[in-house]
């Protein structure tokens, strides 16, 4: 990217970039320039800062709900029939003999 | 490390498996997967290579992590057997669906308002929470779907993902910025809609 283009991003970025690097910045470092594009638009754009903290919360969810499946009971709606589930403890006790 | 391995430790006992665990373990397996049919292969085949791998749990982790652990494997072989099948026609979909989040000029189109909260008080919020997620994630396209299950459900990293659906980065990227986008589309209107309806204007 040359300099102008640059400039250019960090002065222009619109919401479509902007969620892209809040994405990207979810999974790894950013680039000088984008963190510098993504500061700026944050400042000035309340529908990005509300993006921003939505996926920060649905990632903590996602983990909180994932750590209480080691241990606790199923916290899932989905749910095997009695009778697949009477089924699939036979073909496990059959293999088990 | 077998002097590790501690005299008292409680086999696991295959007759209790599916009482114990397919409730947790089917639902996990759901909620990536979006088939109730495939959910159930998948957790069968689990229970089966448990019983041969059974020598190899030592009471260090828990029955379920181990189970689990051995899961997320079958459903991570499922995703690459099947990397064939969702080729480009995927992504216009993804770029269609994309569409309906941000306008021609790259604005957002819809207000979300609601505040989220990053920590549910009863365990019957999180259930109402994994429902709602599970919808949302069957509604993507399979492969932006599947690129996010690996990345925020199984919490792998980024390379691990490209190589099991055989993808560059970049494609990884694209994918995961507009599931998150999706998803918190819908998610806002879906579950957090409902749950803060009292605050709604």
């Amino acid at each position: 990217m040359s300099a102008w283009q640059a400039i250019k991003k960090v002065l222009t970025l619109r919401c479509h970039e902007s969620s892209r690097i809040l994405s990207e910045a979810s999974d790894g470092e950013l680039s000088f320039i984008d963190k510098l594009a993504l500061r700026g638009h944050l400042l000035v754009c309340g529908p990005c800062r509300k993006y921003q903290k939505q996926l920060r919360k649905l990632r903590s969810l996602i983990e909180n709900a994932m750590k209480s499946l080691e241990s606790e009971e199923s916290l899932f709606k989905s749910r095997l029939s009695d009778d697949v589930k009477a089924k699939m403890q036979a073909i496990i006790d059959s293999h088990n003999s | 490390m077998d002097e590790k391995e501690k005299p008292d430790a409680t086999p696991s006992d295959p007759s209790q498996w599916v009482d114990r665990h397919s409730d947790a373990l089917f639902g996990y397996a759901m909620l990536q997967l979006g088939n109730q049919e495939e959910a159930q292969e998948r957790l069968q085949e689990t229970f089966l290579a448990a019983l041969q791998a059974r020598s190899t749990f030592r009471g260090e982790s828990s029955e379920r992590t181990w189970l689990m652990g051995i899961l997320k494997h079958k459903i991570i072989d499922q995703f690459r057997r099947r990397k064939r099948d969702s080729s480009l026609a995927g992504s216009e979909e993804g770029e269609l669906a994309m569409k309906n989040i941000f306008s021609d000029k790259g604005y957002w189109k819809h207000e979300h308002k609601r505040n989220w909260a990053d920590h549910l008080d009863s365990q019957a919020e999180y259930a109402e929470f994994l429902l709602a997620l599970e919808l949302c994630l069957a509604k993507l396209p399979d492969r932006m779907s599947k690129a996010f299950s690996l990345r925020e459900i199984q919490d792998l990293k980024a390379d691990r993902i490209c190589e099991i659906l055989g993808i560059s980065a970049t494609n990884l990227w694209t994918l995961l910025h507009r599931a998150r986008a999706l998803l918190r589309d819908c998610l806002d209107r879906n579950w957090f809609g409902q749950q803060k309806q009292g605050q709604q204007k």
